[in-house]
């Protein structure tokens, strides 16, 4: 540890700046400023995302506001029913609180470890490997897979009675020839490994953001000698906030709204004894199942102002940790 | 091009930072085959299973099949009325035309949103990230009758046209961050040299961003390649079917299902995909060695 | 037709010209009708099932159109996943096809709300029914009115490992059997097989109603006729709960685990991973083949063993061909019903495709070209639905089943999941299940 390099970060270095020069920069500065404020320009590269936005986000979403407040059953004209569905879902709905405290458990549970996970094999496989295209791909993999009926039931033999999980807790003399996914206390579980095991999303997302770091503060601090670990903790981590955050914010917003591996693990069921009954899932039942589509409006407005005040919560915090460069 | 590693003793720091050393690189190796092959184990079984007729799969569900079966690649391939290759084309065509629609329009309001200042900009960003937040399935109704009303139902558009409106606010917050991290001095470089903000976008951002476009390319591909709600409801015939569609035309709990077909389908489904990502990872190595931050 | 939603109009018109504007394409208004997005006036009929299934019906309605080359029919079909919410979203969407392959467990939530046509004013006349008795028509009528033409009679019946059963040394139950004999050779498996195999899935939860046979057995429904509340007594629901406690307790049945992985799962059905040789999933074996290499063989749901016991095995319909309201094609929809019902041709590229023929003549028209297993199968859907249209004390044919039933049917199976479990006391659960069904069926 030599320099105090350490956590700032190398701009590009440039010639050195004669008084003349650095006169012509704030120019420039201002000229930027007024550039920044931007007229037109803005709005012109915005210009497709407007119409989308308005055409198909906003007025969907209000429709769907407006359904929560009315019968609709997607078969006959929707009637008026005031506050109805929202007071049933807090004063008389048992399944509701079930799928609200999975979820909360899922979320807790399976983001922190999904990210570590995402974060650890991203640095490793960022790297001058034999193969590391392959070790990317396979590692990959099972974030490929979707939510396809094969899929649906690999996974549910995996995690079956004698199932590969079995076989593996077998090694260790850890096999009880428990069903996991069919028992109600572990069930929930079962579905955080998947999510888990399914972490090459934001694996890559890492990995593109660790292929733009600039290479030249690494070894620079490497001449420094500065250590691995401390490369990782004063220059990659505060380097990769920007992606860090991003990842926190959308697999948390994931998380929430997680739909396909609880039908898968359920089979569509939510079980056993709503232990698997995620948010998503119960709103998808709801609205075109039992054809409630007013109710599973008013059940997916109350998941999105949750998911709205986490994210604004991660907003107000990000100012504290996240660095940008610009 | 660096493997990272602590300089010890050695007089050429840099050059200890291009490879690890022997035992740590056996080391290292050992690590990643093993959580390979429990990673691709799903994948395993689900090939073994193509290969096994009806009456194994599920009786007999170890690795190694007892009887082989190919001709499930067949049956599935020219099943009922449509060859499987129908399948495929269309998912591809519906699958490229998203990832090309996405990775203009994401990049354009990106950009936006990341290098400009312009009135209610936090607004706009908020309700950008709350378009994320609403599930899907709520708003999956009013949607339908959009397109309907353009008697867009029964063609590729709904699930296109979307995309070129930039309706995945994920990627352009991927991109926002991914721009954020790209030092300003090099727009205001472009700018000395009286470059309008069209240039500055199309010759120093877009190659700069390359990691995130790539990454986007991926997604965009294999999220819309698995995406059956949105294709279940808006291609109602057959010969407009995608691969997952495609696939549920094997399963039918009521009236016997033909597994052995259906898996081997759902294997040879995975060949675009994975064939995607090898392509464009490989790029996303690349990218930055050849954008260089050199300027 | 599809203008439910007529507030939306305004709405809508602005959205669509905001994107239409965009992408220079016209608005065209909605004209309802048929076939979304479609110009032509084909009529269009969708369909769910497997490869089988489709092949069968696509060659039938090719020669259907030879013979009526007026009508053009536009065929969609699909797997069961995601059928019914595609066809949902049609109807919220104002583009429902004209023909359709109906699901007994929801024709009647569909009929009442005004989805289906009524087909009574063409029965006898462009219908013909000739050879569909009372009982099996029922399974297509809601509250007095035909809305739905059955496809093949079903039962419920128990699918048996046969080839399993021998090996144990055991032998095929009579058809006229109990349920005390079903108790007695579910637990002469496990001993048989050294604790290897469990004798019969756990019925408590009432895989596929044989719970309604049960209560048949005691004179009661599972269901009100309206539908509007439950038909059994709390006493017959725990009288069945202690039956299979005592099952599970004597390992006559699997623990719960394996109820619970085998919920909506055929693939991981007791008696498809060899954990059990008696299953109530006729799902097990299917025309066209099983997943299973074992010798099947089927048996109907067992009799009650109480003095004054009723038949309580009844038939219903396999699936159901049901035009709908908004439809302008009706008519022609009624001759492909009919067709199916009725024609030579139709009946022998069906085969065993959409369940047993619903006719006697049907029935003697394929008989010679099946295969064992479904010679068996046949052989026991006739018996029993021989055997209940002679029987005096039987109950009419259930109705269809209304608006809630798939949640009290999860209720049922979850509840039953809970005593397994030891989460709940029996007593306890009762009260909460009649207390929850309750809600669903009168909210």
């Amino acid at each position: 540890m030599t320099t105090a390099q350490t956590g700032e970060v190398v701009k590009e270095p440039s010639a050195p700046a004669t008084p003349s020069d650095q006169r012509e920069r704030d120019r420039m500065r201002r000229r930027l400023a007024r550039r920044r404020g931007g007229g037109w320009w803005p709005y012109l590269f915005l210009a497709p995302w407007f119409v989308g936005l308005f055409g198909l986000t906003i007025y969907p979403m209000l429709d769907s506001l407006y359904l929560s407040f009315t019968n609709f059953d997607l078969l006959t004209p929707a009637q008026w029913v005031g506050m109805d569905n929202y007071d049933r879902m807090f004063t008389d709905d048992p399944v509701f609180w079930d799928s609200v405290h999975a979820t909360l458990v899922y979320v807790v549970v399976s983001v922190p470890l999904k990210l570590a996970l995402a974060l650890a094999v991203a640095m490793l496989l960022n790297r001058d490997l034999r193969g590391i295209g392959l070790y990317r791909a396979a590692f990959y993999l099972p974030s490929l897979l979707g939510g396809a009926v094969a899929i649906a039931i690999v996974w549910r033999q995996v995690f079956g009675g004698e199932g590969l999980f079995n076989d593996f807790l077998g090694w260790f003399g850890l096999n009880t020839g428990q069903d996991w996914i069919s028992s109600p206390d572990t069930a929930l579980y079962t579905l955080v490994l998947l999510a888990v095991w399914q972490f090459g999303t934001p694996m890559v997302i890492f990995l593109a953001g660790l292929k733009q770091l600039p290479k030249d503060v690494f070894e620079a601090a490497a001449i420094d000698g500065a250590g691995a670990v401390t490369r990782f903790f004063k220059i990659t981590l505060p380097l990769l906030t920007p992606i860090v955050f991003f990842n926190v914010v959308l697999q948390i917003i994931d998380a929430f709204k997680t739909f396909t591996p609880a039908f898968v693990i359920s089979n569509g069921s939510g079980g056993p004894l709503n232990s698997t009954m995620l948010y998503s899932l119960y709103l998808y039942k709801k609205g075109f199942t039992d054809l409630q589509m007013g109710y599973a409006s008013a059940l997916a407005w109350v998941l999105f102002l949750v998911i709205a005040l986490f994210t604004a919560v991660n907003f107000i915090a990000s100012r504290y940790w996240v660095h940008y460069d610009d | 091009m660096s493997a990272i590693t602590p300089p010890r003793s050695s007089t050429s720091p840099l050059h200890k930072l291009r490879s690890a050393t022997g035992t740590r690189r056996i080391f290292i190796h050992t690590v990643l085959i093993g959580v390979a092959i429990v990673m691709l184990y799903p994948l395993m079984w689900m090939l073994s299973s193509s290969l096994k007729p009806d009456t194994e799969i599920f009786t007999h569900p170890g690795l190694i099949p007892t009887a082989l079966r190919p001709e499930n690649y067949s049956e599935g391939w020219s099943g009922s009325g449509n060859s499987f290759s129908l399948y495929i084309t269309n998912s591809l065509i519906v699958t490229i035309g998203a990832v090309i629609g996405n990775v203009i329009s994401c990049s354009l309001a990106a950009y936006a949103f990341a290098r400009f200042e312009f009135r209610g900009k936090k607004i706009w960003f908020g309700l950008m990230l709350g378009t994320l937040m609403l599930p899907t399935q709520a708003v999956l109704i009013p949607q339908y009758t959009i397109f309907y009303n353009l008697t867009w139902i029964n063609t590729f558009l709904p699930l296109i046209v979307p995309k070129f409106l930039a309706v995945d606010a994920f990627f352009i917050f991927l991109m926002v961050q991914f721009i954020r991290s790209i030092p300003r001095e090099l727009d205001q470089a472009a700018m000395v040299d009286g470059a309008n903000p069209w240039k500055i976008y199309w010759r120093i951002i877009l190659p700069l961003m390359k990691p995130a476009l790539i990454t986007t390319t991926i997604f965009t591909f294999i999220w819309t390649y698995d995406d059956f709600l949105h294709q279940l409801v808006y291609l109602q015939q057959n010969d407009k079917f995608t691969v997952p569609l495609g696939l549920t035309l094997f399963l039918d709990q009521t009236s016997g299902s033909s597994y052995g077909a259906m898996f081997a389908m759902s294997t040879l489904a995975l060949l675009p995909t994975l064939i995607c990502f090898l392509i464009f990872q490989k790029r996303l190595v690349e990218g930055m060695a050849t954008s260089g931050m050199k300027g | 037709m599809g203008h439910q939603i007529s507030r939306r109009t305004l709405f809508r018109t602005v959205s669509g010209l905001a994107v239409a504007g965009a992408l220079g394409t016209s608005l065209s208004a909605c004209a309802g009708g048929t076939g979304a997005g479609s110009t032509s006036s084909d009529l269009t009929m969708t369909w769910w099932g497997s490869d089988d299934r489709h092949n069968a019906y696509k060659k039938s309605l090719a020669y259907f159109q030879k013979q009526n080359p007026k009508v053009k029919i536009r065929e969609t079909y699909q797997g069961y996943d995601g059928y019914f919410d595609k066809f949902n979203t049609n109807i919220a969407g104002g583009s429902a096809p004209d023909l359709l392959q109906m699901d007994t467990a929801l024709v009647a939530q569909y009929a009442r709300k005004g989805v289906l046509a009524p087909l009574d004013s063409y029965v006898g006349k462009t219908l013909d029914l000739t050879g569909f008795s009372k009982t099996l028509l029922a399974a297509g009528t809601v509250d007095g009115k035909l809305y739905g033409v059955p496809s093949g009679i079903g039962v419920n019946q128990l699918t048996v490992n046969r080839s399993g059963l021998e090996k144990l040394g055991l032998k095929l139950p009579d058809r006229e059997w109990t349920w005390a004999d079903l108790k007695k050779v579910a637990q002469d498996v496990y001993k048989k097989s050294g604790g290897k195999t469990y004798g019969v899935d756990d019925g408590g939860g009432s895989t596929l109603q044989c719970f309604e046979v049960f209560a048949r057995e005691k004179g009661q429904t599972f269901f009100s006729d309206d539908g509007k509340k439950l038909g059994f007594t709390s006493d017959t629901l725990q009288e069945w709960w202690e039956y299979w406690a005592e099952m599970r307790r004597t390992n006559a049945s699997p623990p719960p685990a394996i109820t619970s992985a085998a919920h909506n799962d055929l693939t991981k059905n007791a008696v498809v991973i060899g954990k059990a040789l008696f299953t109530f999933d006729s799902g097990v074996y299917g025309a066209g083949g099983s997943i299973t290499d074992a010798q099947l063989d089927f048996l109907p749901t067992p009799q009650g063993d109480f003095s004054g016991a009723r038949e309580g095995n009844f038939v219903n319909g396999g699936v159901l061909l049901c035009a709908t309201k908004a439809s302008k094609k009706v008519a022609d929809s009624v001759k492909i019903m009919n067709f199916f019902a009725q024609d030579d041709t139709a009946i022998k590229d069906m085969q065993l495709f959409r369940g047993i023929p619903p006719t006697e003549k049907a029935r003697n028209l394929i008989a010679s070209g099946l295969t064992e297993t479904d010679k068996l199968n046949m052989e026991n859907a006739d018996y029993i639905s021989q055997r209940v249209s002679k029987a005096s004390n039987a109950l009419p044919a259930p109705v269809p089943p209304p608006q809630g039933a798939d949640q009290i049917w999860d209720l049922l199976f979850q509840s039953n999941l809970a005593v397994a479990f030891g989460k709940k006391s029996i007593k306890a659960q009762l009260s909460e299940f009649f207390d929850q069904a309750g809600g669903i069926l009168g909210g």
